[in-house]
């Protein structure tokens, strides 16, 4: 059973795999994955795969690290500070739901076609997650903690960083995931518009300069493979003993 | 020499803002504390107790009085008086080593480490030192509070029902252990506790508060050495002193004094000289005795119906010596709705000794509710295992009413009370406003007064005494029909599960859908039948025409999900109707009669709360009659106590069922039930409140409590 269940999940992308040959083996555009293969190999010996890959991340770490930065004190003051949070929270709800996509032609506007356009529209993207989760992770608090700290004389910054921030880290770090998600998401669609690097670019570069559909998949399954194990990363955080009490302890 | 001042307690008062208007907690407190001693507050729950600790601990602020700490008036928590709670408040995030240096931080490094190699020795967790609460059960848990709490050195240890989320087996330990570490290291304790026992085990001063608002009504000194042996006779007349002053004394020190009682079916508990009858110029007939010369029956209490409410205040009654008479007009088994129950009801059958039978009897388990709400997609589920600490099990039964309400009687029976099945009570017998026995006799026959100076109006919706007296008052707000039937065939969901919770098999849940006009329940039973209902806003209701079934079908077809469950079902039975929902009645009590269940209030069956209301209400009831004898006083003023405790779960449950028909009726309003889908601490108590933990819980505080905070 246990082997059953360990190759499981290798059988069933073998199968789809096997599914994908079968049926691309006819078309003359549409690569199989062979050729999707030897893409990626060429794209490994000419140091592309790595300089895009490289672009992608960096923009990513900018974009995602300034949203920490900023979402993580902006969602504590508004948990802690009911004054605050009904002065932001309207306009924080008004501009979520808004894609960071729609945002691309101000982007452009603002910060031209450098690497500041993505960059801001991966801040944005995984800025109000952040924040949301923030906010909510500090009124989940439970009022026995906050209570205690102040009977031991724990007051102001020190409480914050001891008790209330360790009380929100399960919320934030779920919050964390979900921008990192979104994050991800973001900067190739931002790539395909008006830059010259990154897995985007990568994709549309591929798909204009002579239809090179092998190049085209062989980006989609390394944005795919780097997602994953972004999420892999996210996830192991769940794991640590400092948050565990919140997720249940039967992981 | 007399032992020094620790707190000093003048003329506090403290007032809340109520439901209708400002609700006084605290009353005129005077206490004063010497330093080392231990002194316990016992009271009834919710009296204000905890609140006089949370002003000693400068958690809160009295609205007149002085609070003096060692002659200096209390303005704000510090280190000098550590709370402790049931809740526990160790922080989960730091390790036993962090939790207890927290305490402690700004001391020169040695001296936090030599405190702490004390403490962790001190209450026996050396090994456990980087643990994660995580890993501690709750005993040990406990003792890292308590270790805490001593790393500061705090001049007093506040302790709010400290042990009260433990189990009894563990509480008595971590008592034990209380005692020793204070006798290594004395401090000045203050314990609220409702456990009268850990009062006596741990405390050199009892104070007994009494009903909100809280006032002393004695205190009482507790002259024994430790360790103490509760079952030493001057402690068990001191527990029963502190139990008479609470109301709630059981009939022990009576059985001691008064004339040697039988058991069962003999004589009564109650002395001779007060069952005797008050003068017999009973309305509105004069006693004849029915057959040929035979003098009138007496009880000491008569029951009329013995559904639920009126089996469970007959079974606490006989179980204590009382001379117990149940009349019933059907002959069990017989039809009843109101199949869900709630998992408090694990406390009530254990108050009725009945909690074996209940659970061999094989009914379906339930786990929890769905509802299928207006606007969602997905039915929001309830389970009961999701937070199994609250109550003693995490599920509780769908019940056949007909077979649930026969083991009760008979239970009732078993205990000691006379049961007669197909009798008739035509009336409650008068003398002035004061009731002294019914009329009563088999259906069909000439009925004849039986005497008894309590009579226990179980009537259910007939509402015999609340219809005689005017008092019944329906609520117009939740003017409601129901038509429900039974079926066999129809389809049985299982309710949902999820990983790392408590998982019985093949459990089902009560299902809710909200439909034009009212709402659907659907709750599976055994041997293939479901009950299906439909509760509908009267207006609609009389509005549509045609007869209950077509009713009943309409709103039905209404439902996708019932529909398709119900599918190739067959109807067991006719469609029933039920068009009184929902009333309260004016007055539970008046002098030498008490109104119980049914009797006394109908309520909407939205949260499956009616059978388990009305088992609490008959125990509630059957108390204080208990109360009412050893104080020989039969009066309403002495039975107020009953209404007064069964009002505050049945306002609670009002609020709730109020709240949810604005959610059905308003798509604006605040939904709670989708709200608590991603706040676990919202949904945690609302499953309290599911199970029926009203005592435990204000609805009114969750709907408020998230705007709030700080």
């Amino acid at each position: 059973m246990t082997h059953l269940r360990r190759a499981g999940p290798f059988l069933v992308i073998a199968g789809f795999i096997a599914l994908w040959w079968l049926g691309a083996s006819d078309s003359v555009i549409f690569p199989t994955p062979g050729q999707v293969a030897t893409a990626l190999v060429e794209l490994v010996r000419e140091g592309t795969l790595i300089r895009h890959v490289a672009s992608s991340l960096y923009r990513v770490t900018l974009g995602y690290g300034l949203a920490l930065l900023l979402g993580i004190p902006v969602g504590s003051l508004m948990g802690w500070y009911p004054g605050i949070y009904r002065a932001l929270n309207p306009i924080v709800q008004l501009l979520r739901p808004i894609s960071p996509i729609a945002w691309i032609p101000l982007a452009i506007l603002w910060f031209g076609v450098g690497d500041s356009s993505p960059i801001f529209l991966i801040f944005l993207s995984s800025f109000f997650p952040l924040v949301v989760s923030t906010t909510a992770g500090v009124h989940l608090v439970e009022q026995q903690y906050v209570r205690a700290a102040k009977n031991f004389g724990v007051t102001g910054l020190e409480l914050y960083r001891r008790v209330i921030f360790p009380g929100a880290l399960p919320s934030i770090i779920t919050g964390m995931r979900v921008g990192l998600g979104i994050a991800w998401l973001v900067v190739v669609a931002a790539e395909m518009v008006a830059i010259n690097s990154g897995l985007g670019y990568l994709i549309i570069d591929s798909r204009n300069a002579g239809t090179r559909y092998d190049l085209v998949v062989a980006g989609m399954v390394i944005i795919g493979v780097i997602g994953f194990i972004l999420d892999i990363i996210m996830r192991r955080l769940e794991t640590l003993d400092e948050v565990r009490w919140r997720y249940g302890t039967t992981r | 020499m007399a032992p020094r001042a620790k707190y000093e307690v003048t003329g506090i008062s403290k007032s809340f803002a109520g439901e209708t208007g400002p609700l006084q907690a605290i009353a005129d407190v005077s206490l004063t504390v010497h330093e080392g001693e231990f002194v316990a507050l016992v009271g009834p729950s919710g009296c204000g107790k905890s609140t006089l600790l949370n002003i000693l601990g400068g958690f809160d602020t009295p609205d007149h009085g002085e609070v003096l700490l060692d002659g200096a008036p209390i303005t704000e928590p510090s280190r000098r008086g550590i709370l402790i709670t049931q809740r526990g408040s160790v922080f989960p995030w730091m390790t036993v080593r962090q939790n207890l240096e927290f305490a402690t931080r700004e001391l020169p490094a040695a001296e936090i480490a030599q405190r702490f190699a004390h403490y962790i020795d001190f209450v026996g967790l050396r090994g456990f030192e980087d643990a994660w609460p995580h890993q501690l059960s709750g005993g040990m848990l406990q003792r890292v509070e308590v270790a805490r709490a001593l790393m500061a050195k705090p001049d007093v240890l506040l302790m709010d029902e400290p042990f009260g989320a433990l189990d009894a087996l563990t509480r008595m330990r971590m008592r034990g252990e209380l005692i020793e570490i204070l006798a290594r290291d004395s401090h000045t304790c203050l314990l609220v506790t409702h456990d009268v026992e850990e009062a006596l085990h741990l405390a050199d001063r009892i104070v007994v508060f009494s009903p909100r608002p809280a006032k002393i009504q004695c205190i009482l000194e507790v002259n024994a050495p430790h360790p103490r042996v509760l079952s030493h006779p001057g402690m068990i007349a001191l527990k029963e002193r502190i139990l008479q002053e609470l109301g709630l004394s059981s009939l022990d020190v009576l059985r001691d004094t008064a004339a040697p009682v039988e058991q069962g079916q003999g004589r009564s508990a109650i002395p001779e000289d007060h069952i005797a009858p008050r003068g017999l110029s009973v309305r509105p007939l004069s006693p004849r005795p029915r057959i040929g010369g035979e003098a009138v029956e007496q009880f000491d209490v008569v029951v009329v119906g013995g559904g639920p409410a009126g089996a469970s205040a007959a079974t606490v009654l006989a179980t204590e010596g009382f001379k117990v008479l149940v009349l019933e007009r059907e002959h069990f088994p017989r039809y009843h709705v109101g199949e869900s129950l709630l998992p408090i009801a694990w406390d009530l059958f254990d108050r009725l000794g009945v909690t074996a039978e209940v659970e061999a009897e094989g009914f379906v388990v339930k786990q929890g509710i769905s509802f299928g709400l207006p606007g969602q997609a997905d039915e929001l589920s309830f389970r009961t295992s999701e937070y199994p600490e609250y109550f003693q099990r995490p599920y509780t039964f769908h019940v056949e009413r007909a077979r649930f309400d026969e083991i009760l009687l008979h239970n009732a029976r078993d205990r000691g009370a006379t049961v007669r099945e197909g009798w008739v009570v035509r009336d409650v017998l008068f003398q002035g406003d004061t009731a002294v026995g019914v009329l009563a006799g088999p259906v069909g026959e000439e009925p004849h007064p039986i005497l008894a100076p309590m009579v226990v109006d179980a009537t259910g919706q007939n509402c015999l005494l609340a219809r005689k007296l005017g008092w019944r008052r329906p609520d117009p707000t939740l003017n409601k029909v129901a038509h429900y039937a039974h079926f066999t065939g129809g389809f049985r969901p299982v309710a949902e599960k999820s990983e790392g919770e408590i998982q019985i098999e093949n459990a089902s849940a009560t299902h809710v859908y909200a439909i034009e006009g009212g709402w659907v329940w659907y709750i599976p039973l055994r041997d293939d039948t479901v009950s299906v209902g439909v509760v509908l806003d009267a207006k609609f209701d009389s509005a549509k025409r045609g007869n209950p079934q077509t009713r009943f079908d309409d709103a039905i077809q209404s439902c996708p999900r019932v529909r398709e469950w119900l599918t190739g079902a067959q109807p067991a039975m006719e469609v029933q109707t039920i068009s009184n929902i929902s009333y309260l009645n004016d007055c539970f009590v008046g002098n030498g009669f008490v109104l119980v269940g049914d009797a006394s209030m109908f309520i909407d069956p939205i949260f499956s709360s009616g059978v388990s209301l009305a088992m609490r209400s008959g125990i509630y009831a059957a108390e204080a009659i208990i109360d009412c004898a050893i104080h020989k006083d039969y009066s309403a003023a002495r039975l107020e106590h009953y209404e007064a405790r069964i009002r505050l779960p049945m306002s609670r449950i009002f609020k709730m069922i109020y709240n949810w028909y604005a959610i059905l009726e308003k798509p604006e309003a605040d939904n709670i039930f989708v709200r608590a889908r991603n706040s676990p601490l919202l949904r945690e108590r609302l499953l309290v409140l599911f199970s029926g933990g009203y005592d435990r819980l204000d609805f009114e505080s969750l709907l408020t409590a998230e705007g709030e905070r700080h």
